[in-house]
């Protein structure tokens, strides 16, 4: 994978069908927040971005979406606090805060 | 004419369909006249190749050794490495450093017993350097005469008899071939054609040495009869940088430079083609033999590992795949039964919302059934869609009011039944409704365990080491506890067995999480996902085989506190976290089928 060209989409897990077995056999494919896919570039790949309504982004433009989805979600896990919660009992009810993964 | 019963001994069966391919008397040649379709029938051999799990290292210019399961490999490039990984067949897992990291070593062995040797540890200067593996370190022994990087070995030789064939320093194209046996190198007969790169194979009485860099790519053979080597018959291909495995009788050769698909196999006279490898690499490593071999890494560098199948059977690999989404979006929820029978209930639906929202799952959508008497996150449970058990976790958030409250769902309702002696939450859980076990868990970490009998919960021997958020898989009688939350710096990898009576601490996972999946038994576990601190919540998949993890395919998306259950062959995980969602992911494990085949007079 690690001289691997991507493509990059953005689309909606619709649930079953969505990504099958066989097409995780054909091609690695990994999801980030706001929707975000990425899959090795291949015929299979973009197939499968055309299957699921996906629209088609740049690596650039994918991770803007990620960072953009993230920087709220990190908002919204700093604003929400409670009155005599630990650290620990936060991330236990919140999970841990979350962090802005780099797409590859 | 010769008739199939004097051939075979046997008369062709006379069949109303075609045997199951999973019957025990599935072999090669078998011949039957399948009296539907009105065709002789007969399952015939055909090679393939499938794709393996990945290196954990991605790298070329590795050595390979051991078989297809239970295999080896070494070494490489870039960065140069002198790491290790072991293959079971199916996955790979993590082993001892060689203490001298180098690129285009060779080697041979088994994963328990292997040789590496030559190589580079820096630059194009050639070492000579001669290490042994014991199944979990290696150790220096003696020196080769030559030093040699992108030579050879008799790589189906031993840790006391095997052949360092050719290889290159600097500009210098080697002919030199040295054995070793056991403690020292000794010069023996040369080579006809000085080469690197080539394919190395069979044993140091009897070796084979194809293709390979002679200044060009050659397809040249030559076989060693233990004082001499002969010119054999040509590869098809002239190749250098190919991988290969096997004997003098039975080898296979794959790959090459630049990028080459293609595969030849040697019956010990001559090579022919046969299926290509699905990409084509250069500078690979290779393990096993005919009929099963490896093909791995390879230039760039990269992780792609590639099975090779002379075999009856069709094998599938491993994948995970989505399913149908959850009714409710949630975390930190529970389940229990099977892929295509699953019960998920309870967890957080907002970071100050518990819910008690039972779904019940039918192999592609979820469906609402009753709620859980008590709204609750963090529980644990076991059993069956129709037979579940909830128990424990917290009842209201935020703050958590822990609670021990135990229910039975019977495929309907929920019913209050005995709640845990001691009240707790985030703990891990496995069996049925009426033998279940409950270890584990939080208020504060604790290694208590206790056992349900269908009405009320005993307890019994303690975890060895305090923890939560973990998982458990198994029966109460053969349980395993696996990973979770140590204190707040050990995201921990610790694994436990349990008796019936006793916790016993057996082989940790490569990575260290919490709040993951888990599902199986104590012979056949799936480990998932889970939160291993910064950077997160991670896709890595582990499989255990009684007594060792490796790797197996990684989850479609990043995600821990989900529910998880079934089989390490048919897994299942639902919602989690991050974001709150209502994703079900779900595992196939790898299968095989015999396809039968019409025999055609034409």
């Amino acid at each position: 994978m690690a001289n691997d060209i991507f493509n990059y989409c953005v689309a909606t897990n619709t649930g079953k069908g969505f990504i099958t077995h066989d097409d995780s056999r054909r091609f690695w494919i990994s999801g980030y927040p706001g929707n975000v896919w990425v899959a090795t570039d291949c015929v299979e790949s973009r197939h499968w971005v055309a299957r699921n309504s996906g629209s088609s982004k740049t690596k650039a433009e994918a991770q803007a979406v990620v960072k953009g989805v993230v920087d709220d979600a990190k908002d919204a896990w700093d604003a929400d606090n409670v009155d005599g919660e630990s650290a620990d009992e936060k991330i236990a009810r919140l999970g841990a805060k979350p962090t802005e993964p780099t797409l590859p | 004419m010769t008739t199939y019963r004097e051939i075979k001994g046997l008369k062709v069966p006379y069949l109303d369909a075609d045997p199951p391919s999973a019957s025990a008397s599935t072999q090669e040649a078998q011949v039957w006249y399948n009296s539907s379709t009105g065709k002789l029938r007969a399952f015939v051999a055909a090679d393939t190749w499938a794709t393996g799990n990945d290196l954990i290292t991605g790298r070329s210019e590795l050595a390979g050794a051991g078989t297809a399961t239970a295999g080896l490999v070494f070494g490489g490039e870039p960065p140069i490495t002198g790491k290790t990984e072991e293959y079971n067949g199916s996955g790979w897992a993590e082993s001892g450093d060689m203490n001298t990291g180098r690129y285009a070593p060779a080697g041979g062995g088994s994963q328990t017993a292997a040789i590496g040797f030559g190589g580079a540890a820096s630059g194009a200067t050639a070492d000579d350097k001669t290490e042994t593996y014991n199944g979990s370190t290696w150790t220096e022994t003696g020196d080769m005469n030559t030093a040699r990087l992108r030579g050879m070995a008799s790589n189906a030789g031993t840790t006391t008899a095997i052949l360092s064939i050719g290889g290159k320093s600097g500009t210098t194209y080697y002919a030199v071939n040295e054995e070793f046996d056991g403690s020292s190198w000794t010069e023996v007969g040369d080579l006809n054609t000085a080469r690197e790169f080539a394919s190395g194979m069979g044993t140091s009485a009897a070796s084979l040495v194809a293709g390979g860099n002679t200044g060009s790519a050659t397809a040249n053979s030559e076989t060693w009869n233990g004082s001499a080597w002969t010119e054999g018959n040509n590869l098809n291909e002239a190749k250098k940088e190919l991988a290969g495995a096997g004997t003098t009788s039975a080898s296979v050769v794959c790959g090459g430079e630049p990028n080459i698909v293609n595969t030849e196999i040697y019956d010990g006279t001559s090579w022919t083609e046969t299926t290509n490898m699905s990409g084509g690499q250069d500078e690979l490593g290779a393990f096993g033999s005919l009929p099963q071999m490896v093909a791995c890494g390879g230039n760039n560098p990269t992780t792609s590992v590639e099975e090779f199948n002379h075999s009856i059977l069709t094998f599938t690999p491993a994948a995970w795949a989505t399913g149908g989404n959850l009714g409710t979006a949630r975390y930190t929820l529970e389940g229990a039964g099977t892929q295509t029978a699953s019960l998920v209930w309870a967890g957080f639906t907002n970071s100050t919302t518990i819910t008690a929202d039972t779904e019940e799952y039918n192999g592609s959508a979820w469906a609402e059934q009753n709620n859980l008497n008590t709204a609750r996150s963090y529980s644990t449970g076991c059993g069956t869609q129709t037979a579940g058990l909830a128990t424990g976790g917290s009842s209201t958030a935020p703050p958590a009011t822990v609670t021990g409250n135990t229910e039975e769902y019977d495929g309907t309702n929920w019913t209050e039944s005995g709640d845990l002696n001691t009240a707790r939450f985030m703990s891990g859980g496995l069996g049925t409704q009426t033998a279940g076990l409950v270890f584990g868990g939080n208020n504060p970490l604790i290694a208590i365990t206790e056992e349900y009998n269908g009405s009320s919960w005993t307890e019994s021997g303690d975890l060895n080491t305090a923890r939560g958020m973990t998982r458990g898989a198994g029966t109460q009688t053969a349980g395993l506890g696996v990973a979770g939350y140590q204190d707040p710096e050990t995201f921990g990898a610790l694994v436990e067995s349990y008796d019936g009576s006793s916790w016993t601490e057996i082989a940790d996972l490569s990575v260290g999480r919490q709040n993951h999946g888990a599902a199986g038994t104590t012979t056949a576990t799936l480990a998932f996902g889970g939160y291993v601190g910064p950077p997160g919540y991670i896709t890595t998949t582990e499989q255990f085989d009684g007594s060792a993890w490796a790797t197996a395919p990684a989850m479609p998306a990043a995600r821990g506190h989900l529910a998880s259950l079934g089989t390490k062959a048919l897994a299942l995980g639902a919602g989690g976290t991050p974001p709150i969602t209502n994703a079900t992911i779900e595992f196939t494990g790898e299968t095989s089928a015999a396809e039968a085949s019409d025999i055609s007079f034409d």
